[in-house]
């Protein structure tokens, strides 16, 4: 059994240093954030930044990554597996699989994915958790990276208490709320805070339900559909057969009945 | 041949001839680039028009094939086969739209392989996948019926296809009824985004029943066409029945969308007065609600003006609610939006120009209506003799023959497209230009500091600024004589030419060489060949000697700028490489000597007023200045 | 004026060379369809195809008519010459495909493209004045005629300009500007006049030769047309 590992984010303790940012672009090669008219506005996110440190108002810092969610929208949503949550809690990506629908961005409640809008041959761009470094043993590169502790990687179990336990024990001056501990299902990325971080998500009010049992409310409906579909149709077309059979005894004066219904 | 029949053709051409153009910039020139996407709104116009207004425009087969032959009702078989061939197109409309959408198009059947069944995506993707099958099987009587297939083996085929209708026609409703529903599951996903007033948990209940009404009305719209364009007589008694079945679907979807909004509790919303609840009404009255009422009444069912009219608010309002669905009521951070390309706009319309020519096309080789004796014969492709009537007659004179008529459509609207290609510069794949504002220095200070004088500018004058290293400049830019590119006092309030006159862009290279006051210095025009040295050859940037033959020591030792490679002369890097390059090197040499100094790491030294406040904290400034450090 | 003349060699040019290169590629495909079609329904479908094709190479190097009107040929050949060398293969026009396409080839020498372009204005005037002095060749022109080779000097006029800035009175860009839209001009009109037999002139004999290969009804439907029907020829 794979522990459930967990990225914990304390956002009192991040000064703003941008560490997290660099290792993020070192380990996962990417190039330099130029700006485009499709990432503007939006935050710092894009296909060449998976993680950013949003500067917020009274000196406060806020990394912004993807969530890892435990029941995560986006590998739901993708039609042909290629995301994928892994038992060890890094939601990851195939790009030899997709074929760029982009519904995964579409689902993700907290407008994670990004795609390389300027190449002609483009993926889908988001943090992996640094899954292979997990997989060696290690940890994520921005966790390695940042001097404060202001990000800390572990078990899940275990950050969730010490979550709680910064709370319990410094209760004034924290939000009293661990941030991904329930919404849509969990994640696998908590936050405590001094400052409310609704903003993380595309809308507040995500409510605790995982995503991806809103679509299957509907499409748990597809067999039931199918046989009633097909034995409905199959019925009333046996049964005004049936009745133009019978009518084809007394001719003129049915066929204008049945037009009528 | 008719002048609207030839008109619209011609039209469909030119509308060809922009497709084939804008294809090519859509695989060459990536998403981005031709597209007005972006990160926050991933579907746009390509997915509400080509794929989710497709599949409801196509509606009809369906709904048409299930009237006629599960229902029986015999007097409306001469719809069915038109409105499965539209169904059949639209479809495979739908299947080329999404070409165009997919990032990676070559992987469109990747489906098949790596089947999701929790993903309504993948749903969808397989019904549309069979349903189109499915619709050729249905459509291939019309095919085999051509004298070409008169043979034993097909009319075997033939005959067995003809007994399977009854399964095909199961099939394709069953299909269609997922898929139809599914278009709209797919928003199920996401409830952060799609506005309250659009979402909802059966929004694929009000997907499928609104795509029947607008199936049975593209079928009545589809007669109106074909009325116009290959002179049918219309069936005004039929198509009033259509319309009373449409009107009660209509109806019945409007009810159900306002129902479920009250007991949900939402209604509120949709009465408080925001542009969203004025959308809402505006597109549930022009789709459903005014055209289910207007027909409710046998005057309006009854004249083909009446129907006409209902029929085209019905596609335009239910259009309409795929679209708020899919990009208007979905919703993005604030202030980032999203307005189609006029690429996108272009494609959209060439895959229907194409399906339209295609329909056009069977229906003058095959018996699509059943009310033709024969196929409408094609157009001849002969020469026409002159004729001096039609509106049209300069632009396109009647005695043209239609290879040389259609031919200059296509060939006109590519040649309209490839200018418009290449007049807008492909936006977005360019970097937007970030013009900088212009620094100044303070109180013009210079700060002899470890033997590379520096100068503190304050770009905001805000307090915070990076240091300016003057003699390096000085250097750079040709000795004594480049004084004049700063300081030149013809500046109304400013003593010497701001930063960005020459880093003017943040991240792209900018021209740093003045022309002009290089003929003054050598002399005028004598001094063209000191730097263009060969008369054969052309006089540019590549060919001239470079700036370090003469200015030697262009490049600072222990700058970590590196100058804009390529050959061109005369090219600064940009604002941001400038300033870091100058800075970062600044820094780390001090903090290697004094471990009190702040380190490179520290980007918020710069770039966050809460972090290490100001530039009077700067190494060499916060200690106070000697008097001879000072000019 | 920067502005303008990045817009007269950027967008307008591309629309101009495009509209010539789609002009003519349409030019093709339409002359090769009615080909097929008329071969289809002709009646004598044996071409003479060795014959045509002296007669092409005839007419794309017409180096016998220098015995007959030797001063107007010798004329119209350095004409054809200058202007197809000059535009293609001057280093400044190279240059510029280079720097949009990435494509260079060998260039001139800018001392010989200086005398190219004199002889292409020299010779367009002549051209005209040519067409002038004898009564038949003023009868069959049209106004195209006179005005097409004038046009054609425009742009070399203003490229020598533009080479020669010290002997042209008029503002640098001013002239690049006349220059490149003049030239653009041209590319507009290479498909519409009859500027086309830049591409469209080794097909010609053979086009004209297939016009000839009637239909093997024809001649009983144009006696029927005329209700000359039976009777003798």
């Amino acid at each position: 059994m794979t522990i459930r590992q967990a990225i914990l984010t304390d956002t009192t303790h991040c000064i703003g240093c941008n560490a997290c940012v660099d290792a993020c672009k070192k380990e996962n090669q990417l190039s330099k954030d130029l700006p485009r008219r499709w990432k503007r506005r939006i935050d710092d996110l894009s296909s060449t930044r998976f993680t950013t440190v949003l500067a917020k108002s009274g000196g406060r810092f806020v990394r912004q990554q993807c969530r890892h969610c435990l029941e995560p929208a986006c590998v739901s949503a993708c039609i042909v597996g290629a995301l994928t949550k892994t038992p060890q809690g890094p939601v990851i990506y195939d790009g030899d699989k997709c074929m760029g629908c982009r519904y995964c961005m579409v689902a993700c409640p907290y407008g994670i994915p990004r795609y390389d809008w300027e190449k002609p041959i483009p993926y889908v761009r988001k943090c992996t958790m640094c899954y292979s470094r997990i997989e060696a043993g290690g940890q994520p590169a921005c966790v390695d990276a940042c001097d404060q502790g202001a990000t800390v990687f572990g078990p899940r179990d275990q950050l969730r208490e010490e979550a709680h336990h910064r709370l319990k024990r410094n209760p004034k001056k924290y939000i009293d709320k661990v941030y991904g501990e329930t919404q849509v299902g969990g994640t696998s990325v908590l936050y405590v805070s001094d400052i409310p971080l609704d903003f993380l998500s595309l809308n507040p009010e995500l409510g605790d339900t995982p995503l991806p049992d809103l679509t299957w409310a509907a499409l748990s409906k597809v067999p039931p559909i199918i046989l009633g579909m097909g034995g409905l149709m199959a019925g009333v077309w046996w049964i005004t057969g049936r009745r133009q059979k019978l009518a084809g005894t007394v001719e003129t004066a049915t066929d204008k009945k049945e037009k009528k219904s | 041949m008719t002048t609207r029949q030839r008109t619209l053709k011609t039209v469909l051409w030119a509308l060809i001839g922009i497709f084939g153009v804008v294809t090519i910039a859509r695989f060459v020139g990536g998403l981005g680039a031709t597209t007005g996407l972006n990160d926050a709104t991933p579907w746009g116009f390509w997915i509400a028009f080509d794929v989710m207004a497709g599949v409801a425009l196509a509606a009809g087969g369906f709904v048409l094939a299930a009237a006629v032959y599960i229902f029986r009702l015999e007097q409306y078989k001469g719809f069915a086969r038109p409105a499965i061939l539209t169904a059949l197109l639209g479809y495979a409309a739908v299947a080329v739209g999404l070409l165009y959408d997919l990032g990676l198009p070559w992987h469109i059947w990747h489906p098949i392989v790596f089947p999701q069944p929790r993903s309504v995506l993948f749903e969808v993707a397989m019904c549309v996948m069979i349903y189109l099958t499915v619709l050729l099987f249905e459509f291939s009587p019309a095919i085999l019926e051509h004298r070409l297939f008169n043979r034993p083996l097909f009319r075997t085929v033939h005959r067995l296809i003809k007994k399977l209708t009854i399964v095909l026609v199961i099939a394709g409703i069953v299909l269609s009824t997922l898929h139809q529903s599914s278009l709209g599951s797919l928003f199920l996903i996401a409830p952060h985004r799609v506005h309250p007033l659009w979402y909802s948990p059966i929004i694929w209940i009000l997907f499928y029943i609104s795509a029947i009404g607008l199936g049975l009305m593209m079928v009545t719209l589809e007669s109106f066409f074909s009325a116009w364009y290959f002179g049918h007589p219309l069936k005004l008694k039929q198509l009033s029945g259509l319309g009373r079945a449409a009107g009660s679907v209509l109806l019945g979807y409007a009810a159900l969308r306002l129902g479920d909004l009250a007991t949900r509790g939402g209604l509120a919303q949709a009465f408080d007065g925001s542009g969203m609840a004025a959308l809402f009404w505006f597109e549930l009255s022009l789709g459903a609600l005014v055209p289910g009422l207007l027909l409710m009444f046998s005057r309006v069912r009854s004249s083909s003006a009446g129907l006409l009219v209902t029929a085209l608010m019905t596609v335009f309002g239910v259009i309409g609610y795929r679209f708020d669905v899919a990009i208007v009521a979905f919703g993005r951070p604030d202030g980032v939006s999203y307005f189609p390309s006029w690429i996108e706009i272009a494609v959209s319309l060439g895959v229907v120009a194409c399906a339209l020519m295609v329909f056009i096309w069977l229906v003058e080789r095959l018996r699509v209506y059943p009310e033709d004796e024969e196929p409408h014969s094609p157009e001849p492709t002969g020469a026409v003799a002159p004729r001096l009537a039609g509106s049209l007659r300069l632009l396109l004179p009647h005695s043209m023959s239609a290879p040389r008529r259609y031919s200059l459509a296509a060939m006109l609207g590519a040649v309209g497209a490839i200018f418009l290609l290449a007049d807008g510069d492909l936006f977005g794949a360019q970097l937007a230009a970030t013009p900088v504002s212009a620094p100044r220095t303070i109180e013009g200070k210079l700060i002899d500091h470890s033997a590379a004088r520096l100068m503190v500018v304050d770009g905001n004058r805000d307090g915070r600024g990076v240091l300016f290293a003057h003699d390096q400049h000085v250097e750079d830019l040709g000795d004594k004589e480049a004084c004049e590119m700063c300081h030149h006092q013809r500046l109304p309030f400013d003593s010497q030419s701001a930063c960005s006159d020459c880093h003017r862009d943040m991240y792209l290279a900018t021209d740093i060489f003045d022309h002009s006051s290089h003929i003054n210095h050598l002399e005028g025009r004598q001094g063209c060949s000191r730097c263009h040295r060969n008369a054969d050859q052309v006089k540019t940037r590549e060919t001239a000697t470079p700036c370090a033959d003469c200015h030697q020591g262009m490049i600072v030792t222990g700058s970590s700028i590196t100058p804009p490679t390529g050959g061109s002369t005369g090219l600064a890097v940009g604002y941001l490489d400038a300033m870091h390059g100058l800075c970062i090197s600044c820094h780390q040499r001090e903090s290697a000597a004094d471990a009190t100094e702040p380190s490179t790491g520290d980007c918020a030294l710069c770039h966050q007023k809460q972090a290490v406040a100001s530039w009077r904290h700067i190494g060499p400034y916060a200690a106070p200045a000697k008097p001879g450090d000072t000019k | 004026m920067a502005t303008w003349l990045e817009w007269a060699r950027g967008p307008i040019f591309i629309g101009a060379f495009s509209f010539m290169v789609l002009g003519y590629l349409r030019h093709l495909l339409v002359t090769f369809f009615e080909i097929r079609r008329h071969l289809r329904r002709a009646g004598d479908r044996t071409i003479p195809t060795l014959q045509i094709f002296v007669a092409t190479l005839n007419w794309l190097f017409p180096l016998r008519k220098l015995k007959s009107q030797w001063l107007f040929s010798a004329t119209s050949i350095l004409f054809h010459i200058a202007i197809l060398v000059v535009p293609i293969f001057l280093a400044g026009h190279i240059v510029l495909w280079a720097r949009g396409t990435g494509l260079s080839w060998p260039a001139i020498p800018n001392h010989l493209a200086d005398v190219l372009t004199l002889v292409a204005i020299v010779t367009a005037v002549a051209l005209v004045i040519q067409r002038l002095s004898a009564r038949a060749t003023r009868n069959l022109s049209r106004f195209q005629d006179y005005a097409l080779p004038l046009l054609i000097a425009v742009p070399f006029v203003t490229g020598f300009g533009v080479m020669h800035p010290g002997v042209n009175p008029f503002s640098y860009d001013a002239t690049l500007l006349v220059h490149v839209m003049s030239a653009n001009l041209l590319l507009v009109l290479m498909p519409l006049s009859k500027l086309s037999h830049a591409v469209l002139l080794p097909g010609a004999q053979y086009v004209s030769e297939i016009g000839w290969h009637w239909p093997s009804d024809a001649g009983s439907k144009v006696a029927i047309a005329l209700n000359k029907e039976g009777e003798p020829v």
